[in-house]
């Protein structure tokens, strides 16, 4: 009996030590890996280099100090390649280290490439285990996507994550892109009648100086990121992008936006300037006829006032009530803009097939090849309930006051 | 070996965790698209209703194995070679599912580790943990089976706080009819992984409390139904019908979409530890029940069976096939075709026979 | 197997114990009629050591008869030999001189029951009896002309006095500890418990020591099943000497191949009370202040007094902290080379940014780094623990401060291994029991190796393990982890948690026993013929 357990404890350390002979296979060092932040993906230049792909690698010592040589925090490998993977591939071989795809934030297409077809390069983000569905995606607006990743920003020092922030900054309050992430962007791809809807970003001012520390050295940066419109696809070809009253419908009609600024025109130099907050829409509709579905698109909001001009005595509940129906007119206006770009680009991104298909699963069956000239001539109702519920710090404007007392 | 007696509770516990094993993570019942949720359920159901096969069986011989009941009713020569076949088939299912879940985790974390050495540390780990004992199994599946639940209840806070749920994604209900839903469950459905249960036959002589064991087991496949069908409910409300179809571990999609701020993020390492945990219990199962058969035919002490088990576990495991897309096709056609003769047809028959005898034998003083 | 772990576990005098004990055996010597040849015999045999004390005298006066009185000085209480034994025999045996009876065996009779005064007597007749008397601190008085020996219990002698427990310190309760003197244990415990069902045995082990033993238990609360097996597990102990309770803890102990204790230890007496009342079986073993409760479970070593003096609100906090503690103390490094070389996406990703810059230059992969860094504290803690209590405080400054910064100065090694470890070494002295924080001191290296080799899938495969591994242990019959597992909804009132006083009963049941009568316990531990319980271990 000894020798036997010994024999199995001789065993096992043998077992034991051969295993650590073999090593750790996948057991990289940090100080091994590049931390990517952010991808972006151009058109190669030539043919046989289908795309051109940069990585926004972070150089961890000059972001936390102490070992800082005072450069940029960020560095950009570029690939080109017939595959996004030929391209990362290409692009590793500059980097002495591994780079490593887990932290990227960003994923920012260019306009061209976007307006050729986006299917074929989302494959990888989805496929990769090592990147995360949640990663934001972005079209450079008529610049190269390498550009945007290419600008030192002020806050924090890594440009993609500013880009991340802007947006859901922005979404918060007042700016009508929300974030999209690569699974989002793929459902839009998937869905045959519809199309993905994506960020546009550009970089403003100049592109030269914006690559350097000189941005940053005055008070005024001399290139700034922002974002701008909403690209929206027919399946995975770019067909336009959406700004102003119509991206701020779009985010409407799919419920992203939480808050957003409107301005009431009260005739000549007056006006009204209003917040407004809580605010929820649905899409449903009535497909008893699926060839001629109605789609009734119904919103809620409150409203806060924030900025005033005119001279009405906003004290009284009937002026409310009146604003109230102006704002919801107003709201209206640019849902209806956003449905009616959508049916001018006959394409469905928001997602009124869905929506048929969820109330008539049959009927949609039938008229599913057909949609493109169904959705061009859909029924739309559009009601939107707007709520004053007070006028914040003051009541009366400056100037009814100052008209007073003259 | 000395007696074994396994308390409900662990016997639950036992047979959730092998349900949940890696159904819970892989893709189940996609066939049926964005009603696969309903398909798990359904599949669930007819599980419980073979199982009640299972359980007539268990009532006329409370104190066998599978392997002993067999040769009862079969007859010894017959009953031997079906013992075997029983046998040989619990090697393979612990093989398959060692290679399952190798190759996922190889797929997942792991892509520069050797399959074989991911394999053969789930192997020996089984094999320890079957050394210590059925009992110790059991045991230990109840103190897992708290911490899967509990980092499943994490999960699914955190899915809802993170507002990446969509309803209407599930809608809608039973969009192209019932027949995908139910070309689904006859496929495959209700064998994987509720058919599975039917290694717990070699386990069921073992329970402490024989009364509660006809209720034990059918809970814990409800309970597991039940899991299974939420988790792929929430996979589809996340990532959308079209996804979670194209993925082999929906599951990690899902997971690594939910993120509270900065601070929580990809936190698909949990679904990979309950990758890892349902893979051990699920192999750990098969590779026991295949342990008992052997012992109990051939009459071999059951500690000395684990090593050489677990040899021929690992190898069939690993040389069943080239890659894993060979694996699941073979899986399956397994499951179509191989699988249900072992849970369905064989038991069947034995009930007949079974019956038949009970009824003579009953009829005969009378 | 066992038994060569045996003697060379309990054998530190060296040599073999069994050719000594049998030379013992081999001078067979009786108490002979002759006073002076009993008296040159036990001279003999003690190798005329200066501490043993032979006072003789004669008693009577018309028939003078040679009294030896024999002890061992400073064994004995002087006074009680003194006044009791001495003057007793000149005094009273004065009175009855008249009477003095001729027959040697009447002579001893009447000292017996006349002479002393002693509340403790015994006749002997048997030479090892009364030599491991003399030892042990009794007063034998031989008659010449008898060939029995009185034995008058004077047992005394310098003991440590009772003073503050110094290694299980609590914020409220009692404050006295366990002495060396066995009979001051056991009243320290009978103080607690006044029931004629605390019962106590006494057993000699140790073949040379023949150190005292003594076995307590509630007769009627203890299983009876669990009493017969530590008494007979006690009984099969052959040992030359037991110079501390862990003796008896490492023969007497389910399984040899585990880190974790499967007896508990406590200098307190609440303790052993509240154990006795719980129904365990208390070890008091002769010459330790620390006294062994079976069987016992893995709750028990992350419990301390304080849970049952504080209310229940702060009592399980603290305790749920000490789970934590271990926790962290088994994953804290594992958890870290996991995620850091294996699982980077997990980490946030400023913080992956902060380590990322403090990796930048330095030599060692994190495994080694944290290899390095646990390997320095486990010597930091040993030169600390065998320091006198004045420099001990210096090697912790040291230690800690000074040596840790300059590690991290130097850039030898991470600030947040550095971190990582100090957190898992503190979480190691908030476990309450040593033995435990030993046990996962140890198997935090295992983890470690693990990780570093396969990230979370080896710490997963590990907790799999380590959990089965403790479910397969057992304290006497009794599952290591009840009543967890086993699950009884009554053991919980008091494991993770501890409820409300009112809802707490101190029946046995909290132990787990009730549903293992299946198992008799013996099967595993004791038995050496391995082929069930040892080949895996």
């Amino acid at each position: 009996m000894d020798g036997q357990v010994l024999k199995l404890w001789k065993l096992l350390a043998i077992s034991g030590l051969l295993l650590l002979q073999t090593g750790c296979w996948d057991s990289v060092e940090l100080n091994r890996r590049a931390i990517v932040s952010g991808v972006s993906i151009d058109k190669g230049l030539t043919e046989d280099k289908r795309y051109s792909v940069s990585f926004q690698v972070i150089v961890a010592d000059e972001i936390t100090g102490k070992n800082s040589r005072g450069n940029a925090p960020v560095a950009l490998y570029k690939g080109s390649g017939r595959s996004i993977y030929e391209a990362f591939g290409n692009a590793s071989r500059q980097s002495a280290r591994i780079l490593s795809l887990g932290h990227s934030k960003v994923i920012i297409i260019s306009e061209d490439l976007a307006r050729e077809g986006i299917r074929d390069l989302m494959d990888i983000f989805e496929r990769e285990s090592d990147m995360r569905l949640s990663t934001l995606v972005f079209v450079s607006r008529g610049q190269r996507a390498e550009d945007i990743l290419s600008v030192m920003t002020i806050f924090g020092k890594i440009p993609a994550n500013d880009l991340v922030q802007k947006l859901e900054t922005g979404n918060r309050s007042f700016g009508y892109n929300f974030r999209i992430e690569v699974d989002d962007v793929i459902r839009g791809i998937l869905a045959k009648e519809g199309g993905a809807i994506i960020n546009g970003v550009i970089v403003k001012g100049d592109l030269e100086a914006g690559g350097t520390k000189s941005n940053l050295e005055g008070i005024k940066p001399k290139a700034i990121l922002k974002n701008a419109g909403l690209a929206v696809f027919k399946q995975d070809k770019l067909m336009a992008f959406q700004d102003g009253t119509e991206g701020m419908g779009l985010s409407l009609i799919h419920n992203k936006q939480k808050e957003y600024p409107l301005l009431l025109e009260l005739g000549k130099n007056e006006s009204a300037t209003f917040s407004m907050f809580k605010v929820h829409t649905s899409v449903t509709a009535n497909a008893k006829d699926p060839e001629h579905p109605v789609i009734y698109i119904s919103t809620q909001q409150q409203a806060a006032l924030k900025e005033y001009n005119g001279s009405l005595d906003i004290s009284k509940s009937s002026v409310l009530r009146n604003w109230e129906k102006l704002l919801s007119e107003e709201t209206k206006k640019e849902i209806d803009a956003a449905v009616k770009a959508a049916m001018r680009l006959n394409s469905d991104y928001i997602r009124f097939n869905e929506t048929v298909n969820r109330v008539n699963p049959k009927g949609w069956k039938r008229v599913k090849g057909r949609w493109d000239t169904i959705f061009t001539q859909c029924e739309v109702h559009i009601k939107v309930n707007t709520l004053i519920r007070h006028t914040e710090m003051r009541t009366r404007s400056l100037k009814s006051s100052g008209e007073g007392v003259e | 070996m000395r007696e074994i007696r396994i308390g409900s509770v662990h016997f639950f516990s036992l047979v959730l965790m092998f349900e949940l094993g890696t159904a819970l993570v892989v893709n189940v019942g996609m066939e049926a698209g964005r009603d696969a949720w309903i398909a798990i359920f359904l599949g669930c159901l007819v599980g419980m209703l073979v199982y009640t096969g299972y359980n007539y069986l268990f009532k006329l011989y409370p104190d066998l194995p599978l392997s002993g009941y067999t040769r009862a009713i079969l007859g010894k020569p017959l009953g031997a070679v079906v013992v075997i076949l029983y046998a040989v088939i619990f090697l393979n299912g612990a093989g398959r599912d060692m290679r399952d879940g190798s190759a996922l985790l190889v797929m997942a974390a792991l892509n520069r580790t050797p399959i074989l050495i991911v394999a053969a540390m789930m192997i020996l780990s089984c094999g320890y943990v079957l050394h210590k004992g059925l009992e110790v199994l059991a045991r230990t599946s109840f103190i897992i089976m708290v911490g899967v639940l509990l980092i499943g209840g994490i999960i699914t806070l955190l899915m809802f706080f993170s507002g990446e749920m969509e309803w209407s994604r599930l809608q809608p209900l039973l969009g192209d009819g019932i027949k995908p839903v139910a070309l689904s469950v006859i496929r495959s459905n209700y064998m994987f992984p509720f058919g599975e249960v039917f290694c717990f036959t070699m386990l069921m002589p073992y329970f402490g409390d024989k009364k509660r064991a006809v209720w034990v087991v059918p809970s814990a496949i409800l309970a597991a139904g039940l899991i299974i069908s939420f988790t792929a409910l929430v996979n589809i409300t996340v990532l959308g019908s079209d996804m979670v179809e194209r993925s082999p571990f929906p599951l990690l999609a899902t997971v690594s979409k939910a993120a509270l701020s900065d601070f929580i993020q990809r936190l698909d390492v949990l679904v990979v530890m309950l990758l890892i945990i349902g893979v051990f219990f699920k192999v750990a199962v098969y590779y026991g029940a295949a342990v008992i058969a052997i012992s109990d035919l051939f009459n071999l002490p059951y500690r000395t069976l684990i090593i050489p088990s677990a040899i021929i576990i690992l190898f069939s495991g690993m040389l069943d096939s080239r890659s894993f897309v060979e694996h699941l096709e073979e899986g399956a056609e397994m499951l179509t075709f191989v699988y249900p003769v072992f849970t369905i047809v064989i038991p069947v028959v034995l009930i007949i026979v079974a019956a038949f005898r009970n009824y003579r034998s009953r009829s005969r003083p009378g | 197997m066992k038994k060569k772990g045996q003697s060379n576990q309990g054998a530190p005098a060296g040599g073999s114990g069994n050719t000594a004990t049998r030379a013992e055996n081999q001078a067979v010597l009786n108490i002979s009629n002759n006073l002076e040849q009993t008296l040159g015999n036990i001279k003999r045999e003690l190798g005329s050591s200066p501490d043993l004390k032979i006072r003789k005298f004669q008693i009577g006066s018309a028939e003078p008869v040679w009294v030896a009185a024999v002890f061992m000085d400073g064994l004995i209480n002087a006074v009680a030999v003194d006044e009791f034994v001495m003057g007793a025999l000149f005094d009273n045996s004065a009175d009855a001189a008249e009477e003095m009876p001729r027959e040697p065996q009447e002579r001893l009779q009447l000292i017996l029951d006349r002479a002393l005064e002693l509340g403790e007597i015994a006749v002997k007749d048997d030479w090892n009896d009364m030599m491991l008397s003399l030892l042990s601190g009794n007063t034998i008085i031989l008659l010449d002309g008898c060939s029995k020996a009185i034995e008058g219990g004077t047992k005394g002698g310098e003991w440590r006095t009772v003073a503050e427990p110094s290694s299980q310190i609590v914020i409220r309760g009692p404050k006295d500890s366990f002495v060396e003197s066995i009979i001051t244990n056991i009243a320290l415990i009978r103080r607690r418990i006044k029931s004629p069902t605390l019962w106590t045995e006494f057993m000699k082990i140790g073949t040379v020591t023949n150190t005292d033993v003594a076995l307590l238990y509630m007769k009627g609360r203890a299983e009876d099943k669990v009493v017969d097996l530590v008494r007979m597990r006690l009984k099969k102990i052959n040992i030359e000497a037991v110079l501390e309770s862990s003796y008896i803890e490492q023969l007497i102990q389910d399984k040899l191949f585990t880190p974790f204790p499967t007896v508990y230890n406590t200098e307190r007496p609440d303790v052993a009370a509240a154990n006795l009342l719980e129904g365990r079986v208390v070890l008091i073993v002769d010459g330790t202040p620390f006294v062994l409760v079976v069987p016992t479970v893995l709750a028990q070593f992350l419990q301390s007094t304080d849970d049952y003096t504080q209310r229940f609100d702060s009592a399980t906090l603290m305790r749920l902290v000490r789970y934590m503690s271990l926790i962290i103390l088994l994953l804290g490094p594992s958890v870290y080379i996991a995620l850091t070389t294996f699982h980077y996406e997990m980490v946030p990703t400023p913080m992956l940014i902060s380590l990322l810059a403090q990796r930048e230059n330095v030599p060692f992969p994190a495994a080694i780094e944290a290899m390095i860094m646990e390997a320095a504290f486990e010597i930091l803690r040993e030169a600390g623990t065998r320091m006198p209590r004045a420099v001990g405080q210096t090697v912790s400054i040291v230690g800690a401060l000074i040596l840790g910064t300059a590690v991290v100065e130097a850039g030898i090694i991470t600030p947040v291994m550095v971190i990582v470890v100090a957190l898992t070494g503190i979480a190691s002295f908030a476990i309450p029991s040593y033995n435990l924080a030993v046990a996962g001191r140890i198997i935090r290296f295992g983890f470690l190796v693990a990780a570093s080799m396969f990230g979370f899938y080896g710490i997963t495969l590990g907790l799999i393990v380590l959990i089965a591994h403790i479910n397969s242990l057992e304290s006497f019959g009794t599952p290591y982890l009840a009543p967890l597992s086993p699950f009884s909804i009554r053991g919980q009132k008091d494991t993770l948690a501890r409820l409300p006083m009112f809802t707490i009963d101190l029946s046995p049941e909290k132990l787990g026993n009730m549903n293992n009568d299946n198992k008799s316990g013996n099967d595993q531990g004791t038995s050496d013929s391995g082929k069930d319980g040892r080949t895996g271990a």
